[in-house]
């Protein structure tokens, strides 16, 4: 079998046959009974299920409780196996729709594509493709199985996601796994053991999956219903290639080497609805799992070169550094009760305290964010949202810092801090046997903001202004409360 | 004062003396693992002494006194028959040695969570509130035990004593392993990992840090508590209290989800009980 090759659907045409058939084969997987492992019901239960809501009602008899206890509401969401977990759904999931085509007389080559959203070189990258939002297809003019009603993207007002909500950012994170509670999120998110608590988001997860999630809406904003959308897959496609970007893009990202990262074992079905199981270890060369799959326009491991240097900063690079290792996280600002977040914009005031621990000792009498006359930032600095819970599907929350009173957010692009998506906040906030309850953690890295604040005329020192605006109102079953917001400093890693 | 600045600056030039700092940095919670540490030496201390491994020439008198009635190498009947104070300390001893590695994640969370001043502070808040939970439980699982011992001594089972003390401990363990598979215990499993958002100064951030350790001791109690209750009552050791603190350790942190281990390990134990209760029985009458 060759490796399939992921394609970008940007570059297909709207029935390119990759996707004539993944609608074809939804389609069929769609009459498929509901414990049936194949089904579309099924597999998109093993993503998230709750039988109380109305995406899941009327789907006929369900699978034995035993089976659902063990397949189904998987998914590993605010933990470093995030990417991993979600690797494998994919492989067996594409697994299924391919055997579901050749089935159907269909190639036997089909790979999923992908939908690279953030391909600022397509005018359309950042709307709905077109194979999803319309509303017929070449074999049913009068319905699409692609198409999925209530999605907002793709609606009047609604045409395509905000540019920086698919920006990549979360490329430049430095290491994989998070830092301590308080510092930076990692790329993959925090170490945690399986019934990870749904707490912090890695840089990956919060952005731009969890916004692609809130914005594209419907069935997709809620994880307990988003894989019911066919367009997941192609966003999860393309959340897997970017993980494949990150390590591509320097050979000091790497993968976590943790025994307990790499042979947690995941169930999943394969083809045929057999019981199958993967851990992280058997995914990481994604030419190697099940019959392998690449993506178009990857660049090669090989093809990365280190850029040329000059001979004075190669001789400094060759010198023998000694080991500095790196100051914690430590906390330096928070707010002492809970905030309730209503439908207007919300204003919290951190009192900034100097450090005390050995990032006071690191920076030697220079306050960790005092204003700095010149040189770069002598700490990092993390803004932290906190055990966020709520009910609902409340709208994305923009942060602002030191807003002006007043003054109209969308004329202060500047003081921009980022989202906060608060995809899946609900069931973060429902304790059961998947989730604790506390809620959602989100981490906003504001180092070159609050340097740029820090160089304003009108900065205080020792006060900082957080302001969260939210993007649309609150439905009335939608409610949100942040338990903290904290401020954390840590040594740059360039001064070490 | 001049020796202790050298002493540091001795310490500041030693190579390794800054990978030491930074672990302490990053591993604020050393102090609760020493403290388990302890706790086990001394159940290993109140075993060897119990057995007479150790006598008085090893220890002082009245310490090893101390140590055998903290004993818990005894039959479930003289332990819960014994003095309340005495099966309260060993109880209680049991929350540090078996318990306390097993919060070490949310200790580390209240500290990184606390300013730096008060991160010690905060997570001594936390283990109080956490072993109040369980010292509750402790006096809840000696007035169940002793209503048992009533119950199946009135029985007046052949050879009672031998009989009753194996079949209430199997007792124990098969309600441990049915508990094991109930879904109230998988949701205890994942009230293990949550947390809270707690204040920075005064007490009411000691109070928060306490609160936030109530609510993962309730989760605990909820998920071994019926497994602890079941080694106590069946007056077991330090060798399978140890067995069972790994058992638990492995399901906090590498066993998948929905893991049966410790229900399998819960029935296992029943069933030995069960056979040994069958053995007394029929000891008792040849």
């Amino acid at each position: 079998m060759t490796v399939r090759q992921r394609q970008d659907v940007l570059r297909l045409a709207t029935w390119d046959s990759t996707l004539l058939w993944y609608a074809k084969a939804v389609a069929a997987m769609r009459q498929r009974p509901a414990t049936d492992p194949t089904s579309w019901n099924y597999q998109a239960a093993m993503h998230g299920f709750n039988a109380q809501l109305a995406a899941w009602q009327g789907i006929g008899p369900l699978p034995p409780a035993g089976d659902r206890a063990e397949y189904w509401n998987q998914c590993q969401h605010g933990s470093w196996y995030f990417l991993p977990w979600h690797r494998m759904y994919l492989a067996y999931f594409e697994q299924i729709v391919a055997t579901a085509i050749a089935d159907l007389g269909g190639p036997a080559d089909w790979a999923l594509p992908f939908w690279n959203y953030s391909d600022t070189s397509h005018p359309d990258a950042r709307a709905l493709p077109a194979a999803f939002a319309a509303t017929g297809t070449p074999f049913s003019p009068n319905s699409n199985p692609l198409h999925m009603p209530g999605r907002v993207l793709g609606s009047p007002g609604h045409a395509t996601m905000p540019a920086r909500d698919v920006g990549l950012g979360a490329l430049a994170q430095a290491s994989y796994v998070a830092d301590v509670h308080g510092g930076s999120p990692g790329f993959g998110g925090p170490r945690t053991a399986f019934s990870h608590a749904g707490g912090q988001h890695g840089a990956l997860e919060h952005q731009p999956h969890d916004l692609v999630h809130v914005d594209v809406a419907g069935v997709m904003a809620d994880p307990r219903t988003a894989a019911l959308d066919p367009i997941f897959w192609l966003h999860h496609a393309n959340i897997d290639r970017l993980w494949e970007v990150w390590l591509r893009a320097t050979p000091s990202h790497t993968n976590p080497t943790d025994t307990p990262w790499l042979n947690l074992t995941f169930q999943f079905h394969a083809k045929g609805g057999v019981p199958a199981a993967l851990k992280a270890s058997q995914v990481l060369d994604t030419t190697k799992v099940l019959s392998g799959y690449t993506y178009e326009g990857l660049p090669s491991v090989a093809a990365h070169a280190p850029a040329p240097v000059s001979p004075a900063l190669a001789a400094a690079a060759s010198a023998p550094v000694p080991m500095t290792p790196s100051t914690p996280p430590e906390l330096l600002a928070a707010t002492s009760q809970p905030q309730v977040l209503g439908s207007t914009s919300h204003t919290v005031q951190l009192a900034i305290e100097a450090a005390r621990g050995p990032l006071s000792a690191r920076l030697r009498g220079v306050e960790a964010l005092a204003a700095a006359s010149a040189g770069p930032p002598p700490a990092d600095a993390f803004l932290n949202f906190e055990n966020i819970t709520g009910t609902g599907v409340p709208p994305v929350f923009d942060v602002y810092l030191n807003l002006p009173p007043g003054a109209d957010p969308a004329a202060h692009e500047e003081l921009y801090a980022g989202p906060l998506p608060l995809f899946g906040v609900a069931s973060a906030s429902e304790a059961d046997d998947r989730h604790s309850g506390s809620g959602m953690h989100y981490v906003l890295q504001i180092t070159e903001l609050l340097d740029t604040l820090r160089k304003r005329p009108d900065w205080q020192d020792r006060q900082l202004q957080v302001t969260l605006v939210p993007r649309s109102a609150l439905d009335a079953d939608a409610s949100v409360t942040v338990g903290r917001v904290s401020l954390y400093a840590k040594e740059a890693p360039r001064r070490r | 004062m001049q020796l202790q600045l050298r002493a540091l600056g001795v310490l500041a030039m030693w190579p390794q003396w800054r990978r030491w700092q930074a672990a302490l940095w990053y591993a604020p919670h050393w102090w609760l693992w020493t403290i388990s540490g302890l706790a086990w030496l001394w159940i290993g201390v109140a075993e060897a002494s119990a057995s007479g491994l150790l006598g008085p020439a090893w220890i002082d008198p009245a310490l090893l006194s101390l140590c055998r009635s903290m004993s818990r190498d005894r039959s479930a009947w003289d332990a819960l028959g014994a003095p309340a104070g005495p099966w309260l300390g060993a109880w209680l001893l049991m929350v540090p040695a078996m318990m306390f590695p097993l919060v070490t994640e949310p200790v580390r969370i209240v500290a990184f969570a606390s300013p730096w001043r008060r991160r010690h502070r905060a997570m001594a808040a936390f283990l109080g509130g956490y072993t109040l939970v369980w010292l509750a439980f402790g006096v809840v699982t000696l007035l169940a035990g002793r209503v048992a011992t009533f119950v199946l001594q009135a029985l007046a089972l052949p050879g009672s004593g031998a009989v009753a003390d194996a079949l209430a401990a199997a007792a124990g363990f098969a309600l441990a392993a049915a508990w094991a598979w109930t879904p109230m215990r998988r949701r205890a499993l994942a009230g293990c990992h949550r947390t809270r958002a707690v204040g920075t100064t005064g007490w009411r951030a000691d109070l928060d840090c306490m609160h936030f350790g109530t609510l993962v001791g309730w989760a605990c109690v909820r998920s071994c508590g019926a497994a602890m209750a079941a080694l106590a009552m069946a007056g077991h050791g330090a060798v399978a209290m140890a067995a069972l603190a790994g058992l638990l350790g492995m399901e906090r942190y590498r066993l998948r989800r929905g893991s049966r281990a410790v229900g399998y390990a819960m029935a296992f134990a029943a069933a030995a009980m069960l056979m040994q209760t069958g053995a007394r029985a029929v000891l008792s009458m040849a």
